[in-house]
């Protein structure tokens, strides 16, 4: 493995892990956000 | 940056925005049928049972399907598809190596990871979310957890094509030149290792939605084999009157062996082989959404890379940690980015194509 190899394999795991974490957090922030809203309305 | 290189990012960036509003859909129509019908569910206690009764046997193999239920169902269709001819002459010593590699090692590798993840890391990072979304309905959890788990898988693939910096990790799968169940699962190991959608999926396993998503995966699973096997099983729905109308919802929907076999096709040049789009797995719907979809309701004539080497399964498997030996191969040392590199076409042409119609609103309008 070179430094380049390296550098390849950094960015496709950096990529991959905001396809993993904006997902995840659009998701739950979206239901844990409209949750708090209607309890707060009750 | 190119020209065309800039054009693409624009054309990321609109519908990765698009996709979060995808993301949120389900939710902002559940959390309105509560409001319109006063409903609160996390109100009542969560309960663990699935709202309806399956067969036995369907149960047991969707229980099941993560273990020995979905390998089963490979290796049958698998076997029907050998015996019938389906793989030719082309399932030479190194792909039947690299395919079965391919089948098992995932098995062994990745699942002691999730596990990890999701048994040691997520109740560190994440300690208070533990079940806090137990209480959503299990059909609304099953519409969350299908654009969540699918649309990510969608990105994660897409991106592969589109972004040369990733395009070779993704190369193993569109390197056999045949489709069918024995190359299903072939992918090099840090393409299957980092597949965005299963850390997503389980850490909304994690959050209460484990139900739902262990139901996701084994539609998806059953519909993501379909649409590589061999076994054209769609044609009747192009074919017989009476039928008609279900295919057309169906290939808008899901993947279906034409619509996937497009995206395996050696070239885009015949009107038919679609690589640089037909990004979908369980569902096609994204890729109408999109514009990166084709509907033909033909197959491609032949399968795989114009530029394959057949390279060591070894090194399809395990690059950029083991090189290829092949000269010219992309996968060698030093080796050139052949695959779904952008076409070096002039600036101008590349606006005039990137503001085109979307090849699915012509193609299928025709259908």
């Amino acid at each position: 493995m070179t430094l380049s190899d390296i550098t390849i394999l950094v960015k496709k795991i950096a990529i991959g892990f905001i396809i993993f974490l904006v997902p995840l957090l659009v998701i739950g922030g979206t239901i844990w956000f409209i949750y708090q809203l209607l309890n707060a309305h009750h | 940056m190119t020209a065309p290189a800039k054009v693409n990012a624009q054309i990321i960036l609109r519908d990765s925005l698009i996709s979060l509003l995808l993301y949120v859909a389900p939710i902002a129509l559940m959390f309105l049928t509560f409001y319109i019908t006063g409903s609160r569910p996390w109100l009542t206690t969560a309960s663990e049972a699935l709202p309806f009764r399956m067969p036995a046997l369907v149960e047991l193999v969707f229980q099941n399907l993560r273990t020995w239920g979905l390998p089963a169902i490979m290796v049958a269709v698998g076997i029907v598809e050998f015996s019938v001819g389906l793989y030719e002459n082309k399932w030479t010593k190194n792909e039947r190596v690299l395919d079965i590699v391919c089948f098992i090692l995932p098995k062994i590798v990745v699942r002691p990871l999730i596990a990890y993840f999701g048994l040691k890391i997520l109740p560190y990072v994440l300690p208070g979310a533990k079940d806090a979304f137990a209480w959503v309905p299990f059909w609304w959890a099953f519409a969350i957890m299908a654009v969540a788990d699918d649309l990510t898988q969608y990105w994660y693939h897409r991106l592969h094509h589109q972004l040369p910096v990733l395009w070779r990790f993704h190369r193993t799968h569109h390197s056999a030149p045949y489709m069918g169940m024995a190359m299903a699962s072939r992918q090099n190991i840090i393409y299957t290792v980092f597949f965005s959608q299963i850390y997503l999926t389980v850490a909304l396993t994690y959050m209460g939605l484990g139900y739902a998503a262990l139901f996701v995966g084994g539609i998806k699973s059953l519909i993501t084999t379909g649409a590589h096997s061999s076994i054209k099983w769609d044609k009747p729905f192009y074919t017989y009157k009476a039928l008609k109308p279900i295919g057309w919802v169906m290939e808008r929907l899901i993947s279906t062996p034409a619509t996937h076999h497009a995206h395996h096709a050696d070239t885009t040049d015949d009107g038919v082989g679609y690589y640089k789009g037909n990004f979908g797995n369980m569902f096609f719907i994204w890729d109408l959404i999109f514009g990166t979809g084709i509907i033909t309701r033909q197959y491609p004539k032949a399968y795989g890379l114009k530029h394959y080497k057949e390279e060591e399964w070894y090194a399809q498997l395990l690059w950029p940690i083991f090189k290829s030996s092949k000269a010219g191969s992309e996968l060698a040392a030093n080796g050139p980015v052949v695959g779904d590199e952008l076409p070096s076409v002039p600036e101008e042409e590349a606006v005039e194509h990137a503001v085109e119609p979307p090849p699915v609103s012509v193609v299928a309008a025709q259908i």
